[in-house]
């Protein structure tokens, strides 16, 4: 015969144990100490059964170590004195007596110490805790459903093995489920459902090779590519640059890391801050704004033709902050010979063009006469209906006429490096939807562009857009610089922006920054700005509505919990649990026959029964009412409250 | 605030009950709540316990015309409505009332009465005027039909049927009265003779405004009618009914409730008005399921009562 009490006693010892082991050497020597006394003076007021630490010693003892962990904490220095806080409450509760709901307060202490554990240490030993400590705590919490029902409660030896038995299935159960939730969920970074119906991988976007005529039509795709946080800059800057393509094999152009040194002239007038914020991607090519001078949050590799690399993890979202030079130029240091390399298989009319331009005297007047040629051609921009050759940029610029950026960028760089002028492909993205509500430009993965970068007569590199060469170049280039979003659209993102950004991302520093500004914002409204009210004015709707109703809700809510607290007070008057349902207000009167009861009842049937609202004044005489019932102690006849059977007897009468 | 005529009408039931109608209080009350709702009241019980008196005295103490019909098994309808008969000086048919013509008809032993008569009875009660070979009669108002019937007797008598019971707004029994009381009765003798004597207290253009002012000004709110929406519902789902209340029932269900809430002086009726008449009112409206046939209605109407909430809010 083992009592339940002596059981529960020894579940929530090792619960605190299982908890405090994994932050064993972490704590400081006399917090440990605290704890070896605090089991020490539980273990032999246990025994004794009277403690030296009373409760109320221990409330003052627990709110003097709340004051240390305020005077200790601060946000750089908060997990430390925070766990300190609760191995400290633990040890309090440890001494005091183990009344059912000190049991209670161990057992979520225990629970909770071993979760704060996780921010110092998680090794594999942690997932053994975890088991362990909801083994104990689930089988310490049916233990105390026990205990509060009868504290003297007893178990022979083959009922303790049944009642094990079945507990063991309540935690066994919840832990399959907790495998799913907390270790299979969050090593995911995709939800789940796309795990099962796999993204076909071939994307629309920017791609790290250029090889214009392998697709006929480019379908797109709407998908985001990525956001940045800026300032609104000037339309023509906005060429996001991503990588930098310098080596022509046959059709194909491609990457060629090669140590050239170059240098970047900054003009320090057009220098601006963004923060991007990009999506999963399946390259590692770190977009940034034409040019970047510095990067910073990702861990990097920067070529001086202003190509970023970043370490990132496959199809994780990712953000980082960059400095650009819109304006800077960057000159070319050393040999360019290799930006002059072409294949050697060009047909006549190719070759035939090349040499006209070659005759020019210098880089300008060639690409000048280039420029003049593409415009005769009467090109246009199109993506889709597109001729698959085998020789795609003479088809282009002679025959179809036709094609996107990829097209009118490599048949211009070949053309440029046949005439003798250094040149070489950007990929990237052009323009973006700035949000007003947001502060950022949305890009996405539709706004991919190549152009082109040739070398002009002082060494400098210089940014050409070919496709802007087009006929239709206004419209085509229109629809990806800044589409006409609509202010709901706009909000939308904005708020999906916000959240992937505070919450997904769960940036700590970035929801500190987020309260410490809105308390900047709140103190800066002191300098009344009537101005800013305007701004204001669209979102007070906004903000009303769910107000008003949260207000009417109460107020109808608050009708309800007047009633259930008069029902209660007389419940407890009748030594009840809860009083019979089908017992009205005015029932319960002639039963207590309470004179206060009585006009609780006049009072609010004569307001809910006749259809009307309850008011202020009476709702505030029923609250009086109550407050007085529970102090009369009022004690009403139980027999009496069966309701209705005194049909019966008054039937006879 | 003091209702139209309320003192009087209490007055009236106090009276009953302390002098004439000793222990009776209940049945006076639930007659009264039937006259000013303006319904009938059918009280089932065995002989001798003062049904007869309960109307005399009623009759009586509010200026009531009083009219009897003992049921026979050879009761006529034209022995309740009235007949015409010829009259020879002016060498034309007279018609002559039945008893039906009274604001107040005892009709005794209505289950002896065969199905011919009772349905006419019944429908005159329901439709107050009656038609006798081509011209309709109004009935005088207000009218109240007290109809008794023995629920031990089984020979010889017709069972009304549950369409008909379904036009009496209330039934229910007398009852033996307490012991003390009944030696007292014993040792006094019967007060049928101080009945004739007694006073009237209350007029008949009273009672008429009176359920005139209850119909029109004691409110039924959203609440109560829904409480006795939903016990109405829940009587058709109970698994002994067969058949639950009718709309009907409902109906009577809220008149009589408003006459219990203008007795408790309250100008608006509360739920516990509802359960206080429910039972009268509506359980002899059930119809069991044939297994069910030996419950009383009365105790499962009383379970269904009990495990309906009441709104408060």
């Amino acid at each position: 015969m083992v009592g339940v009490e002596a059981i529960l006693r020894i579940l929530a010892y090792l619960a605190s144990v299982v908890g405090l082991l994994p932050l064993l050497p972490y704590l400081p020597v006399w917090v440990l100490g605290l704890l070896v006394g605090g089991f020490v003076l539980g273990w032999v007021g246990d025994r004794r059964g009277n403690y030296l630490l009373s409760n109320h010693l221990a409330t003052g003892v627990s709110i003097a170590f709340f004051i240390w962990f305020v005077s200790q904490a601060s946000i750089a220095n908060l997990v430390h004195p925070l766990i300190e806080l609760l191995c400290q409450l633990l040890a309090v509760r440890l001494a005091t007596e183990k009344s059912p709901r000190h049991l209670l307060q161990l057992f979520l202490l225990a629970t909770i110490i071993l979760a704060a554990s996780s921010m110092l240490t998680l090794d594999l030993g942690y997932l053994f805790y975890l088991v362990l400590n909801i083994l104990l705590v689930t089988t310490g919490l049916v233990m105390l459903s026990f205990y509060v029902t009868d504290p003297h409660l007893r178990f022979t030896r083959p009922q303790w093995r049944l009642l094990l038995k079945t507990l063991l299935l309540l935690p066994a159960g919840s832990l399959v489920l907790m495998l799913v939730l907390f270790v299979v969920l969050p090593r995911t970074q995709t939800p789940l459902w796309n795990f099962l119906n796999p993204q076909p991988t071939g994307r629309i976007g920017m791609s790290d090779q250029v090889q214009p005529g392998s697709v006929a039509e480019l379908a797109e795709s709407g998908e985001i590519a990525f956001r940045v946080e800026t300032e609104q800059l000037p339309i023509d800057a906005l060429y996001w640059r991503g990588i930098v393509l310098n080596r022509l094999e046959g059709n194909i152009w491609r990457r060629e890391l090669r140590n050239i040194e170059e240098k970047l002239v900054s003009k320090s007038s057009s220098q601006v801050e963004l923060t991007i914020y990009s999506e999963p991607k399946a390259d590692h090519y770190l977009v940034t704004l034409d040019r970047p001078i510095r990067i910073a949050d990702v861990r990097h590799e920067i070529k001086s033709d202003g190509v970023i690399r970043g370490r990132l993890r496959r199809d994780g979202k990712v953000s980082y902050r960059v400095w650009a030079q819109y304006n800077s130029k960057s000159r070319q240091l050393g040999d360019t010979w290799h930006y002059l390399q072409v294949p050697n298989r060009f047909s006549d009319r190719m070759l035939q063009l090349a040499e006209e331009i070659a005759q020019q005297k210098n880089y300008a007047a060639k690409i000048d006469r280039l420029d003049r040629f593409f415009l005769q051609q009467q090109l246009s921009y199109s993506t889709t209906k597109l001729a698959k050759t085998e020789n795609p940029v003479e088809t282009f610029l002679f025959d179809s006429r036709r094609g996107y950026c990829e097209y009118f960028a490599s048949s211009y760089a070949v053309l440029l490096r046949l005439a003798g002028v250094p040149a070489r492909l950007v990929g990237g993205y052009l323009g973006g939807e700035f949000n007003q509500l947001g502060g950022y430009y949305l890009v996405g993965e539709d706004a991919a562009h190549v152009w082109v970068e040739a070398m002009d007569d002082d060494g400098f590199w210089q940014r050409i857009d070919p496709s802007r060469l087009a006929v239709n170049a206004e419209e085509a280039l229109a629809t990806n610089r800044s589409g006409n979003v609509s202010t709901l659209q706009a909000f939308a993102d904005a708020l999906k922006h916000n959240w992937s950004r505070m919450v997904l991302n769960y940036d700590l520093r970035q929801q500190i920054s987020a309260v410490r500004s809105f308390v900047g914002q709140v103190r800066s409204v002191k300098k009344f700005d009537p101005a800013s009210l305007g701004k204001l004015a669209w979102g007070l709707p906004l903000l009303l509505l769910p107000a008003t109703w949260f207000f009417f809700r109460y107020r109808q809510q608050r009708l309800q919990r007047l009633i259930s607290d008069y029902r209660h007070v007389i419940a407890q008057a009748a030594a009840l649990d809860k009083l019979p349902d089908s017992l009205g207000l005015f029932a319960l009167a002639d039963l207590s026959g309470e004179p206060l009861c009585r006009e609780f009842a006049q009072l609010y049937g004569a307001a809910v029964y006749n259809g009307r609202r309850v008011t202020e004044a009476e709702y505030q005489r029923l609250k009086e009412i109550i407050r007085q019932l529970k102090k009369l102690q009022l004690s009403i006849d139980v027999a009496k409250l069966c309701p209705l059977g005194n049909n019966e007897a008054s039937r006879i009468l | 605030m003091e209702l139209y005529q309320r003192k009087q009408i209490l007055e009236v039931i106090e009276t009953l009950s302390s002098k004439y109608l000793q222990g009776k209080v209940r049945a006076i009350r639930l007659a009264i709540v039937s006259l000013l709702a303006g319904g009938h009241i059918l009280l089932e019980d065995i002989p001798g316990l003062g049904k007869t008196s309960l109307a005399l005295a009623l009759s009586g103490i509010l200026d009531l015309d009083f009219g009897r019909v003992q049921c026979t098994s050879d009761l006529l309808p034209s022995d309740i409505t009235g007949l015409s008969v010829f009259d020879r000086q002016k060498s034309e048919f007279k018609f002559v009332k039945g008893p039906i013509f009274n604001n107040l008809v005892l009709v005794d032993e209505v289950n002896r009465a065969m199905p011919k008569t009772q349905s006419a009875m019944l429908e005159a009660m329901e439709e107050r005027r009656v038609t006798v070979e081509g011209v309709t009669y109004g009935l005088p108002e207000p009218f109240l039909v007290i109809a008794t019937q023995n629920p031990a007797e089984q020979v010889g008598t017709f069972p009304l049927p549950e369409s008909q019971l379904d036009r009496f707004l209330i039934t229910t029994g007398i009852g033996y009265p307490p012991p003390e009381l009944e030696k007292q009765i014993i040792q006094r003798g019967s007060v049928r003779d101080e009945l004739e004597t007694i006073k009237p207290l209350l007029g008949r253009d009273k009672i008429i405004e009176t359920s005139r002012f209850i119909r029109d000004n004691v409110k039924l709110g959203d609440l109560v009618a829904d409480y006795i929406h939903t016990l109405i519902e829940r009587s058709r789902n109970h698994p002994q009914v067969f058949s639950g209340i009718s709309t009907r029932g409902g109906l009577s269900l809220a008149a009589a409730a408003r006459a219990e809430a203008y007795l408790e002086g309250r100008d608006y009726v509360v739920p516990e008005d509802v359960q206080q008449i429910a039972v009268p009112v509506v359980a002899h409206r059930l119809i069991l399921r044939p297994e069910f046939q030996t419950v009383r209605k009365e105790e499962v109407f009383q379970s269904l009562l009990a495990e309906i909430p009441v709104p408060m809010a």
